[in-house]
């Protein structure tokens, strides 16, 4: 039971969302982007979050696009990951985003929501970072096209009024092979203490991380050690010292462990996929 | 060999249907248009005085009714030892305590108004494991520990945090244990947990103008919570109604008394209307009663064949904040405490101690899994000390009829086949202390055993009803104060009236809600009784009511009754068997074909209560206290990744001796879920708690309990040793095979890694710092 009211709008189409969120936000109001719906409940329930409105975009046509236009995969952010799994154009997402939660969670949890909500795991976001992505975001002044490696950093920066609309992601991730590893506490159906993906294509390695630190990572840096002349030892040890940021330590794993799985993992992954 | 017509075959569970279909109505199902709604304020300390409650502003919010403080609170309630006001007074004692109740118009207008309560605490320091509950120095959690009300059994020290101490002494233990060849010592712990029943806890209060109290809860004890509410709040017994629907999983969680108190006092406090206190998932966990935590230290002494000629076990318990039951659960885990095996020389200390930990009440196998666990490893420790195969020592040990408990009660005919369980789990794992290597460097394989027993802990008056009326068409309907908790145990009962009329359990109606002012007395719906207790009641009325059919259906076919039998719905002469009358033209009394009826309709009355049980003396603990132990053994096969500590339970076989299976596949959906939960609790369960005694893992995001995906492959078989004074044979079976889950699991694990695992949940993690650690 969620114990306190709030304003429902389900807009028909972009510029209504933005316009109506913008609105909405200039009155002061709290307001969330809604679909699924698995996170927003469930905070609600337990009176974490107050939204005074929400905006139910499961009903704009351009979130729920989910295509090859020729050039890129197209993933509109109000699809759930079921349904992404299902048509599964892009093996890679489908691979790790099929580890989320239980398959309950995954009919409702969407891309967006997995990206931009309130747990920092955002695994799904791992494989878009991995390729060249292009983030299709709504302002109030229309979409806007923007790199992800460069909106991307700790969350997707989003400014106030803003949303995701679509990840297009180039097709010549398609032709790159590719390993994951996931990691939990015990039981699968829990949150990553390690969530990995390894690609490579003409021996260039790239490596993407959820749950190590405290926000997911593709590393330019770090994949230059990756493709560097050095032995898997040597490249494991230099990736482990070159981290983005501290390795997380808290209720689901400690830092060493998570540091161990990590470094155990990269070397697993990388002798599997030929040593490089 | 017996062809039995309904006992002994798997007759589907009664209330399957509407459980599978959703059509299962539970109590929080229930509303009413004058229903009124309760919310619970939790603390979010551990131990503070209480300064300051502000309910100004809760008080004015839309749709509320009253606001009740510790304030509104004039009297504790409790189970053997009355320590707790059903809202905190004072002080609170542990995370997650009720520091106040909204009552409102819906349930959306109690929670906001509880969200407006301000409270003021004065942080105290906190007491964080039982050990340290014994302290000198260790504050008390209860100063008041010498005026609360205790039943003679339990005896609490004031001035400490001992809230009931168990002493066994039994031999010369000292004396043996210097005797030994050989000794092995050792400490073993695990934290307290929740129950995770699918159904949190519900109650349901209102009060007639004239004073009559009605309580609809989600309980296992209705009769329990009757007497205890009357007792506490001086009320008459005979206005006091509980009734119990089916209940969405109880697993001792539910066997005390639990929101009824507090449900009471609400509607109480708004003129007696309804009011309905529906616990979330949260306060399940925090507010309400979990599962006890142990720290235990275990020492056993053997000869050189590697018998057993002394032990001495110290068990002290993490009560929590409150009694509840864990004083009666130490109790059970004292009179219990070697184990299945006859050890001759026995000292045991089982403690109680308060902390400022949420509190306990009973969980599956009530003080059995707990002292299992200590047991179960420090013999395998023990076989490896003597390079021993465990299960052999086990062996060698069992005890068997004409042993003596550690409290000295006669091991008698009941007594089940430890040996053929243990040889039977020796089949069925594929028994070897080898290690399987299946990927060279990261992936072993190892087995581990362990056997258990459990006697029921309840009182010598432990009591049972049964009361059988008839249909116009001579079926039975039975009337019993078993709970369904999910057990099954009104199938198992359905079938055992059903064989004494030699029909089938189609023919044999139960009725689900219990209800305390028409249902007979019975104890409670735990200890595994209700098949054993609630199945001899039906036994006896059943006898009750065919005497009464025999008898009336004498006078029409002109025979003495005794020439009678009743058989497929007829009452017959067997030697001649057109002299018969069908049950339908007997039930409610025989019509002559004038119009004249004689004898009236049938009633079956049928009671059980335990046989010469006794309490335990004080300082040896002496007595007859057991009224059926239930023998066992598992096992269980691990794959353990070296590397990371990750590891699954591939295999896991149980033998248990129940006396007579009543309905195969009910028993067998028993112990799979028992040993699931123990798999649970072994490798994930418990709470973890920060410096401030916070509990870390307050909800089912990080609250982990099994999945399907984590079960093993399951090998499950029984023994069938009568037990004479049970139905058709049989014992209890509902918690036994949670008992030998965690010591088989850590024995497999601990050989798997060549070193000794003695605290669970054992984690990935925990099991790769252990495999790092230095020898």
């Amino acid at each position: 039971m969620i114990p306190f009211n709030f304003k429902y709008y389900r807009p028909e189409n972009i510029d209504e969302a933005s316009k109506l969120f913008n609105e909405l936000l200039e009155e002061g109001m709290d307001v969330i982007i809604y679909s699924g719906g698995t996170e927003i409940v469930t905070n609600s329930r337990k009176q974490l979050i107050h939204p005074d409105a929400i905006i139910d975009i499961k009903g704009i046509e351009e979130l729920m696009v989910q295509e090859d236009n020729g050039q890129q995969l197209v993933f509109g952010a109000g699809l759930s990951i079921t349904e992404i799994c299902n048509k599964n154009l892009f093996p890679l997402l489908s691979e790790m985003a099929s580890k989320i939660a239980d398959k309950t969670v995954r009919n409702q949890l969407t891309l967006g929501g997995n990206i931009c909500g309130r747990l920092p795991y955002r695994e799904a976001i791992v494989p878009f970072l991995m390729g060249n992505t292009i983030a299709v975001i709504a302002t109030a002044e229309g979409l806007k096209e923007v790199v992800l490696k460069d909106a991307f950093k700790f969350r997707l920066a989003l400014a106030k009024g803003e949303f995701l609309v679509q990840l297009k992601i180039d097709k010549e991730i398609l032709e790159k092979s590719y390993r994951t590893t996931r990691k939990v506490k015990v039981t699968d159906v829990d949150y990553p203490i390690l969530h990995m993906a390894i690609t490579e294509f003409k021996g260039d390695v790239s490596l993407g991380v959820a749950g190590l630190l405290a926000f997911p990572f593709c590393n330019d840096s770090v994949n230059e050690i990756l493709n560097k002349d050095l032995t898997i030892e040597e490249k494991t040890n230099e990736v482990i010292d070159n981290l983005p940021s501290a390795i997380k330590n808290d209720i689901l794993a400690s830092k060493n462990y998570r540091g161990h799985l990590f470094k155990t993992s990269l070397k697993e992954l990388l002798n599997v996929m030929g040593g490089f | 060999m017996v062809n039995f017509r309904s006992v002994n075959k798997s007759v589907p569970r009664r209330e399957s249907w509407d459980k599978v279909t959703g059509k299962q109505k539970y109590l929080n199902d229930f509303s009413s248009p004058d229903l009124l709604h309760g919310a619970l304020k939790l603390s979010n300390q551990a131990h503070a005085k209480i300064l300051d409650i502000d309910i100004s502003k809760a008080i004015i919010a839309p749709g509320v009714r009253k606001i009740l403080t510790g304030d509104d609170i004039d009297r504790n309630l409790g189970l053997y030892l009355g320590d707790k006001p059903a809202i905190a007074k004072g002080k609170v004692r542990h995370h997650g305590e009720t520091v106040a109740v909204a009552i409102a118009d819906t349930l959306e207008e109690a929670e906001n108004a509880i969200k407006l309560i301000d409270i003021t605490y004065e942080a105290l320091p906190t007491v964080s494991n039982p050990l340290d509950a014994l302290k000198d120095d260790a504050p008390l959690i209860h100063e008041n520990l010498d005026s609360y009300n205790h039943i003679d059994a339990i005896i609490p020290e004031p001035g400490t945090n001992v809230a009931n101490r168990t002493k066994i002494r039994k031999g010369n233990w000292e004396k043996a244990m210097e005797e030994a060849y050989i000794t092995v010592e050792d400490t073993y712990s695990f934290p307290p947990g929740d129950h995770v029943a699918m159904e949190p806890r519900v109650a349901m209060a209102k009060i007639s103008s004239d004073g009559y109290i009605t309580i609809h809860s989600s309980t296992q004890a209705p009769y329990v919570v009757k007497e205890l509410l009357s007792k506490f709040f001086d009320l008459d017994p005979g206005k006091v109604t509980i009734i119990a629907p089916p209940v969405g999983g109880g697993f001792g969680g539910k066997a005390g008394i639990q929101l009824e108190g507090l449900a009471y006092l609400m509607s109480k406090s708004v003129g007696g209307r309804p009011v309905k206190l529906t616990n979330s998932r949260e306060s399940d966990m925090m507010s309400s009663p979990g599962h006890i935590g142990l720290q235990a230290k275990v020492k056993l002494g053997a000869d050189k064949n590697g018998k057993f000629i002394s032990g001495k076990y110290e068990y002290i318990f993490d009560s929590g904040a409150y009694a509840d039951y864990a004083v009666n659960i130490s109790r059970a885990a004292a009179i219990s405490c070697t184990g299945p095996y006859n050890v001759e020389n026995v000292f045991c200390d089982s403690i109680c101690a308060y902390t400022n930990h949420p509190f306990a009440t009973a969980f599956r196998g009530f003080g059995h899994i707990e002292l299992a666990f200590a047991v179960e490893r420090i013999i395998d420790k023990l076989s490896k000390e003597l390079n021993m195969d465990p299960l052999e020592l086990r062996k060698i040990n069992s005890i068997k009829e004409g042993h003596r408990s550690p409290t000295n009660q006669k091991m008698n005919k009941n007594t089940g086949d430890l040996v053929g369980c243990l040889d039977k789990v020796k089949e069925t794992i594929d028994w070897t202390t080898d290690i399987e290597v299946v990927e060279e460097g990261k992936i072993i394989r190892a087995k581990g055993v362990a056997c258990l027993w459990k006697a029921p802990a309840m009182p010598t008056t432990s009591d049972a009803g049964a009361i059988l009326t008839f249909n116009e068409d001579g079926t039975i309907n039975v009337n019993t104060g078993i709970v369904e908790i999910g057990q099954g145990t009104k199938t198992g009962i359905a079938q055992i009236v059903a064989e004494k009329f030699k029909t089938t359990a189609d023919d044999v109606h139960v009725i689900f809600d219990v209800n305390t002012s028409v249902s007979p007395h019975d104890w409670a719906t735990a200890a595994s009784r209700g098949l054993m207790m609630g199945g001899m009641a039906a036994s006896h009325a059943a006898d009750d009511a065919l005497r009464q059919i025999k008898r009336t259906a004498s006078i029409p076919l002109r025979c003495a009754p005794h020439d009678l039998e009743v058989e497929n719905g007829m009452v017959f002469i067997p030697d001649e068997p057109e002299v018969s009358i069908p049950l339908s033209q007997v039930v409610h009394g025989y019509m002559y074909p004038n119009g004249n009826a004689i004898e009236g309709q049938i009633i079956g009355r049928g009671r059980y209560i335990s046989r010469r049980l006794s309490f335990i003396n004080p300082e040896t603990g002496e007595g007859d206290p057991a009224l059926e132990y239930v023998l066992g053994a598992q096992a269980a096969e691990v794959e353990v990744n070296i590397i990371d500590g990750s590891y699954k339970v591939i295999n896991f076989s149980s033998c248990m001796d129940v006396g007579k299976v009543i309905n195969p596949d009910i028993a067998r959906g028993q112990v799979v879920g028992a040993i699931g939960m123990g798999i649970g609790f072994t490798r994930f369960e418990g709470f973890e708690f920060n410096s401030r005694e916070l509990i870390q893992n307050n909800d089912l995001r990080l609250y982990k309990v099994m999945r399907y995906d984590d079960e093993p492959n399951y090998k499950i078989d029984f023994l069938t040793t009568p037990q004479m004074d049970g139905p058709y044979g049989a014992r209890g079976l509902g918690e036994q095979g949670i008992i030998g889950v965690p010591g088989a699991i850590t024995n497999a694990l601990s050989r798997a890694i060549g070193k000794d695992l003695n605290h669970i949940p054992v984690t990935p993690e925990v099991l790769w710092k252990k495999i790092k650690e230095e020898k």
